[in-house]
């Protein structure tokens, strides 16, 4: 087994403090290995933008380990992560908002370079012109104006080219095509492959919508209220889900197709308060296997199959073809 | 079911245009529509941002401001003109006979106000009912839009209730004086997929116990084939495509609507699957190109495309069908007119 | 399969933008009030060397003059009647001394300690607001709440004590104290600013880049801030110029006779009236006053029209 890109260990986030803290991320472990992509998804609340910003060390982590590339994010001092940053890069849901309104794109995107005081300023130009023509903006028109001239489509090509030229090994996705439209979507989804197949990048998409995260992942990681319930191959925990929750959000995803019947075990009631979550596992509330012992005891996430773990009591393993159980 | 010919749709639209004065020119949002709902059925209005369906389930029910707006046709609603009238007949209608569920209920409902007293307000002003009976009434709305201990939940903010329950609030608002009509503006866009589930079940069951017609506004291809009778496909201001959701679905005439769903990953399909995408952007509706508004990204547009607008149409393989295309898909064809059937 | 990569997507950057642009000029009053401020502070800042009189010249022959290049015989409007004399533009006051020059040299007044005043103001108290804003958490907390103490602080009164007792007032002592005084009101408006960019994406993008904290504050939060600043800028300068001619006409500013609007007025208050072949007492307040009144509706035009071309939230095309 190779050593994955990013290894993330027992993180836990928390926001607020003693009586109101909220763990948004309530200890979740996972890895990503080089070249992959990692979709990571789940409800809102789940806490998977958090665990986007908290590998990136923009949001303080309360426990757990983060390692990159051998290197422990979480241990390092302030000036020693800033050195590491230009090797992650984000990419964020508002597209008109990931830019500063007030620069020149040709100045956005040349903002690592100045950071990191790379090239001169012909080099950066060229640099520069280059990578922007990768995403599709050409350079004459676009490298003078401001974001506001642009479209939601056009911005985020914008923020790509800006991550893109600080050169980095991982890319986290955070729900970056959730406010573009169908069409826009599906150029940036193929500009995203393209440009990590030609880059050699390693990707984190972070997304709610089911159907596009299957689209980009080779392998897909569901979370729940700040746990994780699931990771397995796409093609395979789409179509054999071991967990509850993971069958429940797969049923009730619809399909462009009026003849396909819309048989979905509909999830009752409201995900609990992250404030007060139910003890135990975090999903029995709304589970239609629940038992006795789903309140007593915490699933530990455990490998049924190679590659395929989920955390659950019970899992669905009737439905799996192939099974390994490796508790005991 | 069976559609008593000689009974009037509830929503008529004719030739409706609706013109924004915007300081770069006028700008036409809603371009020469026309369409008939009949009772008890659901449309979908399918497009992206910038087609013009926000405007067109607003200019339907009279939703829009006066000043500096231009309309030109007529909708009619039950028979009430809706088109030029003033704000003393809208607001007649509105509520008792139309309602509208708009998509993002935090600014929807008025967060100062309790969600109990929201509901019992347009009780009290439509249907001129008690404060007591109003609260009352209320309370049984919210039981019945599925909220539970509604008695509890009536009397908090709207910023006490997540996503589902203030659209399922926005709903029980929406319904409370028995309309007949209900325009629901993508009413579950940026909810979660269960919850979003648990509000289109929600406003089926409604649908079926009232008999209430419904448009429906959204840009999710997945929600509008399982939940709509017919669809109509807008693009820049027009309908492009109109038919029952089953026939749309399985024969697509319009290259755009075919675009469209070929854009859309699905979740059926196998992982890295190529996405054909729709290359461009929607036109600029303050300068609209000439003839066919989708030539500049059709990949099979010819120089007559360029030039000629083509007219919406009935295809001949079905009378409902209708396209705006010079070189539809799918063998369809424009239904020859009586006169050249001679 | 196609490669999308040598596809160019039409940019297309809203060719109507220009045309937009030309729709957000500025406007003729706009200019004509940049024109006025500009003028005025050539002339408060250069009247030294500029061949205005010496507005402490007293003349006791010449009290209580008309304009030179009007006639006292004809009304005003008739301008045929009038001399091409402009040695008293503005006429004399009670002590025989050039009103225009004293005007200018007034303006030379408020327009220093107005700058002064809001040069500290904005170097402190925006910076202040700026890192507030950014840092969050106990910074802000700790600040802010200093702040708000400053702003209910009964300011005039402070100031009016303190120059009572710091005398003899000078424009620099001045500039100070108010300086001192203004710092908070600045502070707020400005973290208020801020604090709207602070948490913007964009930001966190810069973070994730690995900018420092000063690259982001200058590069990133400052281009964004700059027009608040600018408008708080303007209006701070014509409510300190209100101030100190506040502070003139109630005798506790800059000592008579220097020459300053406040102190003009101050002597224009006066009653009596003699056998002058001009004005009366009261009309002495006449040109300061419309000076004064001309300056801060320029200025505020400007700060207004500034406001609302750069007020732009981020999604607006």
């Amino acid at each position: 087994m190779t050593t994955p890109l990013l290894s993330v260990k027992d993180l836990v986030v928390t926001y607020g403090r003693k009586r109101a803290a909220v763990q948004a991320v309530a200890g979740i472990s996972f890895d990503v290995f080089e070249g992959e992509t990692l979709g990571l998804v789940g409800e809102s609340g789940c806490g998977k933008s958090t665990t986007g910003r908290a590998i990136l060390q923009l949001e303080a982590i309360t426990s757990g380990s983060v390692t990159f590339d051998g290197t422990d994010l979480t241990k390092l001092d302030r000036e020693a992560m800033r050195q590491k940053r230009s090797e992650i890069q984000m990419l964020f849901q508002d597209p008109i908002s990931s830019l500063n309104p007030r620069r020149k794109i040709s100045h956005i995107v040349a903002e690592p370079l100045a950071i990191w005081n790379r090239g001169d300023h012909a080099s950066r130009e060229q640099v520069v012109n280059d990578i922007l023509l990768e995403v599709g903006i050409d350079p004459a028109l676009a490298g003078d104006r401001y974001p506001r001239e642009f479209s939601g489509g056009q911005c985020q090509r914008i923020s790509i080219a800006r991550s893109l030229v600080a050169n980095p090994k991982l890319l986290v996705c955070d729900e970056m095509v959730s406010a573009l439209d169908v069409s826009v979507q599906a150029q940036i989804i193929n500009l995203l492959t393209d440009l990590k197949k030609k880059h050699n990048l390693t990707l984190l998409f972070i997304a709610h919508d089911l159907a596009v995260v299957k689209n980009v992942s080779d392998r897909v990681a569901v979370m729940y209220l700040g746990k994780m319930c699931e990771i397995g191959p796409s093609d395979l925990l789409y179509e054999k889900p071991l967990h509850p929750y993971t069958e429940a959000l797969l049923s009730a995803a619809l399909v462009p197709d009026p003849n396909v019947e819309l048989n979905h075990t509909v999830l009752q009631g409201e995900p609990p308060s992250p404030l007060n979550p139910p003890s135990g596992c975090r999903f029995r509330t709304r589970c239609p296997k629940a038992q006795d012992r789903c309140a007593a005891e915490v699933p530990e996430l455990r490998e049924l199959a190679p590659g395929h773990q989920v955390a659950c009591h019970f899992p669905n393993t009737t439905t799996h073809v192939t099974l390994q159980t490796t508790e005991h | 079911m069976s559609i008593d010919q000689t009974t009037l749709p509830i929503v008529a639209v004719d030739h409706l245009t609706t013109t924004f004065a915007t300081p770069r020119g006028p700008l036409t949002a809603v371009n020469d529509v026309t369409l008939t709902i009949q009772r008890g059925r659901s449309l979908g209005v399918v497009g992206e941002s910038g087609s013009g369906k926000t405007v067109l389930s607003r200019s339907i029910i009279g939703l829009l401001p006066t000043f500096n707006v231009t309309q030109t046709g007529s909708a009619t609603v039950n028979g009430h003109q809706v088109i030029g009238v003033s704000n003393k007949q809208l607001r007649q209608m509105w509520g008792s006979e139309v309602a509208m569920v708009f998509q993002d209920p935090m600014t929807a409902l008025t967060p100062t106000k309790r969600v109990g007293e929201q509901i019992a307000e347009s009780l009290r002003i439509n249907l001129k009912m008690s404060r007591k009976d109003a609260k009352a009434r209320a309370v049984e709305l919210l039981r019945q839009v599925g909220i539970p201990s509604p008695e509890r939940r009536a009397k908090a903010y709207p910023n006490q209730l997540s996503g589902g329950m203030r659209q399922r609030v926005m709903i029980a608002i929406a319904i409370a004086c028995g309309p007949k009509f209900l325009v629901a503006d993508e009413p579950t866009t940026g909810l979660d997929v269960t919850v979003q589930a648990q509000v289109l079940d929600l406003i089926s069951e409604l649908r079926r116990e009232s008999d209430l017609t419904l448009i429906l506004v959204t840009h999710d291809l997945g929600v509008v084939a399982t939940r709509t009778d017919d669809v109509a496909v807008m693009y820049a201001g027009r309908i492009v495509e109109q038919a029952p959701t089953k026939e749309l679905f399985a024969n697509v005439a319009m290259p755009y609507t075919k675009g469209l769903l070929d854009s859309t990953p699905r979740i059926d399909a196998p992982s890295h699957t190529r996405l054909t995408s729709i290359e461009g952007r929607p036109p600029d509706l303050v300068n609209p190109p000439k003839g066919c508004a989708f030539a500049p990204r059709c990949t099979m547009a010819t120089e007559k495309c360029h030039e000629e607008r083509p007219p919406l149409v009935a295809s001949k393989l079905s009378a409902n069908h209708l396209f705006a295309c010079w070189y539809p898909l799918g063998g369809h064809a424009p239904a020859p007119t009586p006169s050249e059937q001679q | 399969m196609t490669d999308t990569l040598s596809k160019v997507v039409h940019t297309n950057p809203n060719k109507a933008s220009k045309a937009m642009r030309k729709r957000e000029r500025f406007g003729v009053t706009f200019w004509i009030a940049t024109a006025f401020v500009g003028i005025v502070v050539f002339l408060a800042l250069f009247c030294q060397w500029l061949p205005i009189q010496d507005p402490n010249a007293q003349n006791v022959l010449t009290p209580m003059n008309l304009p030179s290049w009007m006639d006292a015989h004809w009304p005003i409007w008739q301008f045929w009647h009038w001399h091409w004399n402009f040695s008293h533009l503005f006429g004399t006051d009670d002590l025989g001394r050039d009103t225009f020059a004293r005007v200018v040299y007034g303006a030379r007044v408020s327009v220093i300690v107005s700058f002064g005043t809001m040069a500290i103001g904005l170097l402190i108290g925006g910076s202040l607001g700026m890192i507030a804003a950014y840092r969050g958490g106990t910074t802000d907390l700790v600040i802010n709440s200093a702040m708000i103490v400053g702003i209910s602080y009964p300011s005039f009164i402070a100031v009016l004590i303190i120059l009572g007792m710091w005398q003899p007032v000078s424009m620099v002592k001045m500039i100070l104290i108010l300086g001192i005084f203004s710092i908070p009101l600045v502070f707020i408006l400005i973290r208020g600013a801020t604090m709207s960019y602070a948490s913007r994406e964009f930001v966190m993008a810069a973070r994730a880049l690995g900018a420092t904290n000063r690259r982001i504050l200058v590069k990133e939060i400052l281009p964004n801030v700059t027009p608040a600043a600018m408008t708080v800028f303007l209006l701070g300068i014509a409510n300190i110029v209100v101030i100190e001619g506040s502070l003139s006409f109630l005798g506790k500013g800059i000592a008579v006779p220097t020459a300053s609007w406040g102190n003009m007025l101050n002597e224009g208050a006066g009653q009596f009236s003699g056998f002058y072949t001009g004005f009366q007492q009261y009309e002495l307040a006449f040109f300061p006053a419309i000076t004064i009144f001309v300056y801060l509706v320029s200025l505020f035009i400007i700060g207004d029209k500034l406001r609302a071309r750069y007020d732009v939230g981020a999604g607006r095309l």
